[in-house]
């Protein structure tokens, strides 16, 4: 039972409510701001719906740490937590790959949207009235913890697209390492919807910018993120200016419209973490 | 008997291959039978205890209550969730593992479909069960047993169940050394329950543990975790529901949502000043959904204590409902009582 001190810390804070797409809310930042002394740990960030059950891909979420961003613009929370409750997403948790650690002061901040899902081939499915809660887990640390010179922060990128025609390549902005140190990739985590009443199998395909498969050959989706996971996990580096490209490669099925059987939403996060300068109040 | 051992050789089937019996599996078990409302039993401490005067280690304590009649009576038999209404203490004699009754639903998080129960048809008979592994293996001197007493918490008409209780472990072989210090498990338990309906003007209920999870030893106590579990039932008219408990519903269903306005939420605290959940929370994101459980991980000091507050917004509250389909009044009804189980499972060393 010795060692360091440290406390759980459970921080929440509601953004809503949302009733259509197009929409950006705030999470209260008071709400995220640690209210004991010393810094603290970030495990999870979790998402819940206040009032209603959480569609994961109808909301995505944009988080800082002060003016450190964990991502490049808002990602969305299927991309972002890997599902493991089979019926609903009652609760979606995204594991850090590190602890996130938090000096004292420094404010989280973090912004829900609401986006598009598909580009006029098909309605958006409705929102109604539904807040979203973000709860952040972690561990409150002693007053007199030593503040490290540099701190693991996660990143998450995301190429996000409804497959129309017969394939789709990311473009190769979408999931680079657009920063100016390594970048350590964990997982791509990754779901779809559709309105499709019939559909054709999707296949994956990965390669790196420098050529190097990682995914080869045509993959099918469901071989590569399970449906009761979404999840594919590895260990690799990013050196900057590096990216992955996928291909999605959907051919149209055999019956129905063709519009319709086209249309679907998939998206696939890239999970990983850099080292940067710890940040300060006010920075 | 040293000679014996080594002219018959290494064991090749008992673990420890010395065939000193080290290590070899123990199960012990008991069982009360029927206990009427309100009654306190304790189990025969023969059929807990091995025959040999051995140590031995205890891992984990299952407790199963069991409905031995199916289907309803006129008079109103119950065939409740029992594991909200069975409390339990255990005890070494020279250690407690708990101050008071716990209900033995949250000694350990739910592990799947570890309940069922039967409202008023001819189902097959309701049942609970709980495996609490022990946060530590529990040493037992030579001649020690683990006593157990077990409570029917019900208090209205008769029950219909058996509670069985069983040890699993490990026997130690003679002669061997006893550990330096005795991890003690220890459980907590802190009731919340409100009364009220919904619509009867009361819109906001808050309630504070007292000190329900204070470390009452002069050594440090380490908190393995929290659990919760959530029970709502009608104790209203309806004579078919009056003497009717449900089984705890999963922490994920008291979360807030169109059909649950009332749902519990909670700030926690340490007795420090520490806070741990610094604003009134919903349980579905404090507590795991599907396990009831939260994995605390944290040492507490000598006299300190966990302090939980919880807020119940009873406005316009829709309460959850209880699924009943065979009795009256149809559609199911909406539950007026919940009672919120908190539980704290965790550890303490002690000389053996």
């Amino acid at each position: 039972m010795s060692g360091k001190f440290w406390s759980p810390l459970l921080l929440s804070g509601v953004a809503g409510p949302f009733t259509t797409q197009g929409m950006s809310l705030t999470v209260n930042p008071r709400s995220l701001l640690n209210p004991n002394r010393g810094p603290m740990l970030i495990d999870q960030f979790r998402f819940s719906g206040d009032g209603g059950a959480l569609n994961t891909n109808q909301f995505a979420v944009e988080i800082r740490l002060g003016a450190v961003p964990l991502m490049p613009r808002p990602v969305t929370l299927s991309a972002l937590c890997p599902r493991y409750l089979a019926a609903s997403e009652a609760l979606a948790v995204w594991h850090l790959p590190k602890p996130l650690f938090v000096p004292p002061g420094v404010q989280l901040t973090a912004k829900l949207t609401t986006p598009r899902l598909y580009n006029g081939l098909s309605s958006d499915p409705a929102i109604s009235n539904v807040s979203v809660r973000m709860t952040v887990a972690g561990r409150s640390l002693a007053e007199d913890e030593a503040i490290p010179k540099s701190i693991a922060v996660p990143w998450v990128t995301e190429t996000r697209t409804q497959v129309t025609g017969t394939k789709f390549v990311s473009p190769g902005v979408d999931l680079i390492n657009a920063h100016d140190v390594p970048l350590y990739v964990s997982q791509f985590v990754s779901a779809r919807d559709t309105v499709l009443t019939t559909r054709s199998e999707m296949t994956v395909e990965m390669t790196a910018s420098d050529g190097s498969p990682i995914v080869r050959g045509q993959t099918p989706y469901q071989l590569l993120f399970p449906t009761d996971r979404g999840l594919l996990e590895m260990s690799a580096v990013l050196q900057p200016g590096q990216f992955i490209n996928v291909i999605l490669d959907h051919p149209v099925g055999s019956s129905g419209t063709a519009g319709q059987l086209d249309c679907q939403f998939t998206t696939i996060g890239m999970h990983g973490y850099r080292m940067v300068p710890t940040p300060t109040i006010g920075g | 008997m040293d000679r014996v051992r080594n002219a018959l050789g290494p064991s090749p089937i008992l673990p420890g291959s010395r065939g000193d019996f080290s290590g070899a599996p123990l199960v012990l078990s008991d069982s009360i039978a029927n206990p009427s409302v309100g009654q306190i039993a304790m189990l025969n401490s023969g059929n807990l205890s091995p025959g040999n005067r051995t140590p031995y280690w205890i891992d984990e304590v299952r407790i199963a209550a069991v409905a031995y009649k199916a289907g309803a009576t006129a008079n109103g038999a119950v065939y409740l969730g029992q594991s909200a209404f069975v409390d339990v203490k255990f005890s070494t004699g020279r250690y407690d593992l708990m101050r008071d009754w716990v209900p033995m639903g949250v000694l350990a998080p739910r592990f799947g479909n570890d309940e069922s129960w039967d409202g008023y048809s001819t189902a097959p008979r309701p049942w609970a069960e709980v495996r609490w592994v022990l946060p530590k293996p529990l040493y037992m001197s030579p001649g020690e047993v683990l006593q157990c007493q077990v409570r029917n918490r019900w208090a209205s008409a008769q029950t219909y169940f058996n509670v069985y209780v069983t040890y699993v472990g490990r026997q130690i072989a003679q002669g061997e050394p006893p550990p330096a210090v005795r991890q003690v498990p220890y459980a907590a338990t802190w009731n919340y329950l409100t009364a009220s309906k919904p619509n009867q003007g009361d819109y906001v209920r808050y309630a504070a543990s007292n000190d329900q999870f204070v470390n009452p030893f002069s050594t440090p106590l380490w908190i393995q975790r929290f659990t919760m579990r959530g029970i709502a039932y009608d104790s209203g008219a309806a004579v078919n529901a009056a003497t009717r408990g449900f089984p705890f519903q999963s922490v994920a269903g008291l979360g807030p949502s169109p059909t649950n306005t009332f749902y519990p939420q909670v700030r926690i605290a340490d007795s420090l000043g520490y806070s741990i959940v610094p604003e009134y929370t919903p349980v579905n994101d404090v507590f795991d959904g599907v396990r009831g459980a939260w994995t605390f991980g944290r040492g507490l000091g000598p006299r300190e204590q966990i302090n939980f507050q919880v807020l119940g917004n009873l406005a316009d509250a829709v309460g959850p409902v209880y699924p009943d389909t065979t009795s009256t009044p149809n559609p199911p009804n909406v539950a007026t009582t919940f009672n919120y189980q908190f539980g704290l499972i965790g550890y303490r060393e002690e000389a053996v």
